[in-house]
């Protein structure tokens, strides 16, 4: 059977590592811990924030949300299907035990943080603390 | 250090058909096996609508297509994104006779599991080696 490695994969490895540099917390008040599983999307809703997480396979009862200070932890992990006794065409999918760490640019009111699972989409609403909220300036 | 796990994109693929809708559909991670009985497919397609989830099997060839609703998305507005939700299509050439009566598809999790039970008549014959 032919092995093909990907030609663009080294670039892909130098674009990584210079994106990981890119999103380190030199660069100031952001969303930090990028570069690990499972990928996340943030959004604002008005003052506060939203996170999505993509985790195809990983049942409810594996998976762990952590909220405190500014930081989201997601941990759990997912098995595939084990194919004994199959013979297997293709496997592009892995087993993944995951644990990553983000740092939003607010405080997060614990108490207030609702988290939905559906169909392997992590969806966690993070209300700001009331003291983190932004405050108009009347200018006079 | 436990598990590293390679970091991929899903390849973006061109859509089967023209459609009035911009999203974008792309090409779901999946595994093939099969053990004595079946064909399993099993594929990577989190947040897809139940109802939109389409699979067929059409002269060998199993297509998928499942589609994501863009409207929970609606008020948010994006502040860092590491992925972008959209629309899974993907085809495979099933090498084997199956019986489509019995093809089955399950989704958890978003995952899809779908199953093709082989044709009785499709079952390979060992050769006996002397």
């Amino acid at each position: 059977m032919l092995t093909m490695r990907d030609p663009f994969a080294t670039l892909l490895a130098v674009q990584r590592a210079l994106d990981a540099t890119m999103r380190s917390d030199w660069f100031g008040p952001w969303v930090n811990g990028a570069g690990a599983y499972p990928r996340i999307n943030v959004f604002r809703r008005g003052d506060d924030f939203v996170l999505t997480a993509e985790l195809p396979g990983v049942r409810k009862e594996d998976l762990d949300v952590q909220v405190k200070g500014d930081r989201v932890r997601i941990r759990g992990e997912r098995t595939v299907a084990d194919a004994e006794d199959a013979s297997v065409h293709r496997r592009e999918r892995s087993d993944i035990r995951f644990d990553r760490t983000l740092q939003l640019p607010a405080e997060i009111d614990a108490e207030k943080v609702s988290a939905e699972y559906r169909d392997g989409v992590l969806t966690l609403s993070l209300p700001r603390v009331e003291r983190d909220k932004p405050r108009t300036v009347t200018i006079n | 250090m436990a598990n590293e796990v390679e970091l991929r994109s899903n390849k973006e693929v061109a859509p089967v058909h023209d459609s009035a809708e911009a999203a974008r559909y792309y090409s779901p991670y999946t595994d093939i096996y099969e053990n004595a009985d079946a064909v399993i497919v099993e594929m990577d397609m989190p947040g897809v609508d139940r109802e939109s989830v389409d699979v067929r099997l059409e002269r060998n060839v199993l297509s998928v297509t499942a589609r994501t609703d863009s409207r929970r998305y609606d008020g948010l507005e994006p502040l860092y994104t590491e992925y972008s939700a959209g629309n899974f299509a993907r085809s495979f050439t099933v090498s084997r006779d199956i019986d489509r009566d019995r093809i089955s598809a399950r989704l958890t999790d978003g995952v899809l599991r779908v199953e093709l039970p082989k044709a009785a008549s499709a079952v390979a014959r060992r050769i006996e080696v002397h």
